[in-house]
């Protein structure tokens, strides 16, 4: 019998004595061996399929994003506009913040599947450059991550919503602050026209939320 | 430009004015609705939607009919309807319908002075409607065991309390007087008081007492129950885990120990005359009651020795890829009352009350996960009034056309739920750490394996 003070399994780094009872152990079992073999590429398959997770959604996100762009200009969205019937996961509008370079299409609601496109609009809020409390999430991360520098935003960078309707820009009336994931507060509505757009902090936890309030400012005349 | 002003700013104004339109045809006179449900489920364990329900009970109540259907299945496993008992009834007639399943039966005394009556897998439904009035129930057990007294060795023992019994009492010519006695000594004679002792009433006495159940055990059991009443309409469901009484209705008809385990009530309630619901829940980990000799004597209530554990929350973990990891709800009741409901509820209102003791469910968003759930009651009553005079349709308020960016932008807001919380948009940092995690594991294996082939050569 083999144990841990067998001088054959002692080297210049001795192992510990669990992984010495394991490497003989595998030692004289080749097929532990080759199952250990397979058993390590699994897991280096699995690691680059977990550390491929964020550019696998960034893909996807990319994807979708051509194909919102397309919807957006279509008259179908248009009119589902218009009635005010956009379902979830349809484009609603464009979202462009030129100090932090983005550019993306938001859809209609905030569900984990329509936020696959990078961002989306709050259902219960009212549509695009309307009175109210305009309220949007999107991705700090993954899923193109529209909002990964939203941190950056300062008051007076100015925001464009796109609609299928018309344009019209807000500007940024205050620093980003900080809130609890359960303070909805923030999409509360309001009389005056403004702007919110929500997204996780800090960067890569869910732990609290990011807000940016933005002012409207007026209609854009389309070029 | 302008010609498109013009037919979007006519197309909305239709719009509006059709649904307008709608709404005051839903508006119509129509009769009163209502409807209740209860579900009542003790345990329940399965893998990806499939697998076996023990104790299970449903009823449902419609105001369409008026129609009232019940179930119970002691087991219920896939592809195995054989255990269920089912009754339905429905129309203004009075009619009821009753099923029972009880495969096992009667299983024979057993041979130690002790009378056992088991059955197993039983399952009971009834449903009628009688002057109107729809009313279902049913309760199941998959396991039901109560062991009684040996009579003729109790016999014995009656026969001495009786002499004893006898000789007190012998100088008291008042009967009153002798069940104040037989109260000193802890007996409940109250139905005596004022009658005369005679042969029946000592029969009656000492012959339920030689009766009397010794322990009555009840192993994944649930009844559910709605009903429709000229003011109310009823649903209410239970469910036990396992429960064990000892001495079973012995004491002015108390149970002289109870023990509860997994045992979860909810009921709901609406009032046809306010057209208001109500509800509520009791989800019980261990409850443990004891019979109160005062209330022999018209005071008091049983005693609760033990009622505790009060939590109530869900704990969820969650993964960045799969979702939600794991989810474990314990005694957790909660009741949401809607009112101006949807539907054939719309302008009335319905409570729902659900009752959960315990409940794991396993990665519940991949095709329904692994769920193990004990104690699970819920209960549904709602209705809305009749309505006999349309009311009288608003004006309708102009529209603006959206056909530009509004000046002055409408606050009409399409309806949809509420969020809870301002979504999920990151926290993904977990899953760099688990691929780093995993890519470790992976080199540590690749490096074990190396050094054993090494070793071996």
């Amino acid at each position: 019998m083999t144990n841990i003070s067998d001088p054959e399994a002692s080297t210049t780094d001795s192992p510990a004595p669990g992984v010495g009872r394991l490497v003989s152990f595998l030692r004289k079992r080749a097929w532990a061996r080759r199952a250990l073999s397979g058993f390590s590429v699994l897991l280096l398959l699995g690691a680059i399929g977990v550390l491929g997770y964020p550019f696998y959604t960034n893909l996807v996100q990319n994807r979708l994003q051509d194909t919102l762009d397309n919807q957006l200009a279509s008259p179908e969205i248009k009119q589902a506009y218009r009635d005010r019937k956009v379902k979830t996961g349809d484009s609603l509008t464009r979202i462009k913040i030129p100090a932090i370079d983005v550019d993306v299409v938001v859809v209609e609601g905030t569900t984990e599947s329509a936020l696959k496109a990078g961002a989306g609009h709050f259902p219960t809020t009212p549509l695009p450059c309307e009175i109210g409390n305009v309220s949007i999430a999107g991705h700090r991360t993954t899923y193109g991550r529209p909002f990964h520098n939203l941190d950056r935003l300062k008051p007076g960078d100015e925001i464009t919503l796109e609609t299928p309707l018309g344009s019209c820009s807000y500007k940024v009336d205050r620093d980003p602050f900080v809130v609890a994931p359960t303070d909805l507060s923030v999409i509360d509505p309001t009389d005056t026209a403004t702007l919110t757009l929500s997204t996780c902090e800090p960067k890569g936890s869910a732990a609290r939320r990011l807000i940016v309030k933005a002012a409207f400012q007026g209609a854009v005349t389309q070029a | 430009m302008k010609r498109i002003r013009t037919i979007g700013a006519v197309g909305v104004s239709l719009l509006a004015t059709t649904s307008l339109l709608a709404a005051g045809q839903a508006q119509a006179a129509r009769p009163e609705t209502y409807q209740a449900t209860a579900v009542g489920q003790a345990m329940e364990m399965s893998i990806a939607g499939v697998g076996v329900k023990i104790g299970g009970t449903t009823a449902n109540l419609d105001s369409v009919g008026p129609k009232a259907a019940t179930s119970g299945d002691a087991v219920k496993v896939p592809l195995l309807n054989i255990l269920k008992s089912a009754a339905a009834v429905e129309g203004a007639k009075d009619v009821s319908d009753t099923s029972k399943q009880c495969p096992t039966g009667e299983i024979p005394p057993l041979p130690v002075g002790l009378v056992a009556e088991v059955s197993l897998l039983c399952a009971t439904s009834k449903a009628a409607i009688k002057g109107g009035m729809a009313s279902a129930s049913s309760s199941s057990d998959a396991a039901e065991i109560e062991l009684q007294y040996e009579s003729l060795l109790l016999g014995k023992a009656v026969e001495k309390l009786k002499g004893l019994f006898s000789k007190v009492i012998a100088k008291e010519t008042d009967a009153a007087a002798a069940a104040d006695t037989a109260k000193s000594m802890g007996i409940n004679l109250n139905p005596l008081a004022g009658k005369p002792i005679n042969d029946a009433l000592w029969e009656k006495l000492f012959g339920e007492i030689a009766t009397i159940s010794l322990l009555s055990l009840e192993l994944g059991s649930s009844e559910s129950m709605v009903e429709v009443s000229s003011d109310k309409i009823k649903s209410a469901a239970s469910s036990d885990g396992f429960s064990l009484n000892v001495l079973p209705n012995s004491l002015c008809g108390q149970d002289i120990l109870s023990l509860q385990m997994g045992h979860s009530e909810a009921s709901a309630t609406y009032d046809r005359k306010t057209a208001k619901s109500s509800g509520r829940t009791n989800p019980e980990a261990v409850h443990i009651t004891a019979a109160n000799p005062a209330n022999c004597l018209g005071e008091g209530k049983r005693f609760e020795i033990l009622d505790f554990i009060e939590v109530d929350g869900t704990l969820h973990i969650k993964l960045p890829i799969i979702g939600t990891l794991l989810k474990i709800t314990f005694m957790k009741g909660t009741t949401v009352v809607t009112d101006e409901g949807p539907g054939k509820l719309a302008g009335g209102s319905e409570a729902k009350s659900v009752s959960d003791v315990f409940k794991i469910e396993v990665l519940p968003g991949l095709a329904g996960g692994a769920v193990l759930s004990i104690g699970h009651a819920e209960a549904t009553a709602g209705g809305a009034p009749a309505i006999v005079d349309p009311p009288a349709t608003t004006v309708p308020v102009s529209v603006e056309s959206l056909t530009t960016v509004p000046a002055t932008p409408t606050t009409v807001m399409p309806v949809v739920a509420a969020e809870a919380v301002l979504p999920r948009t990151g926290g993904d940092a977990a899953v760099a750490f688990g691929g780093l995690v995993l890519l470790g594991l992976a080199y540590g294996a690749r490096r074990l394996a190396r050094k054993g082939r090494t070793a071996s050569v």
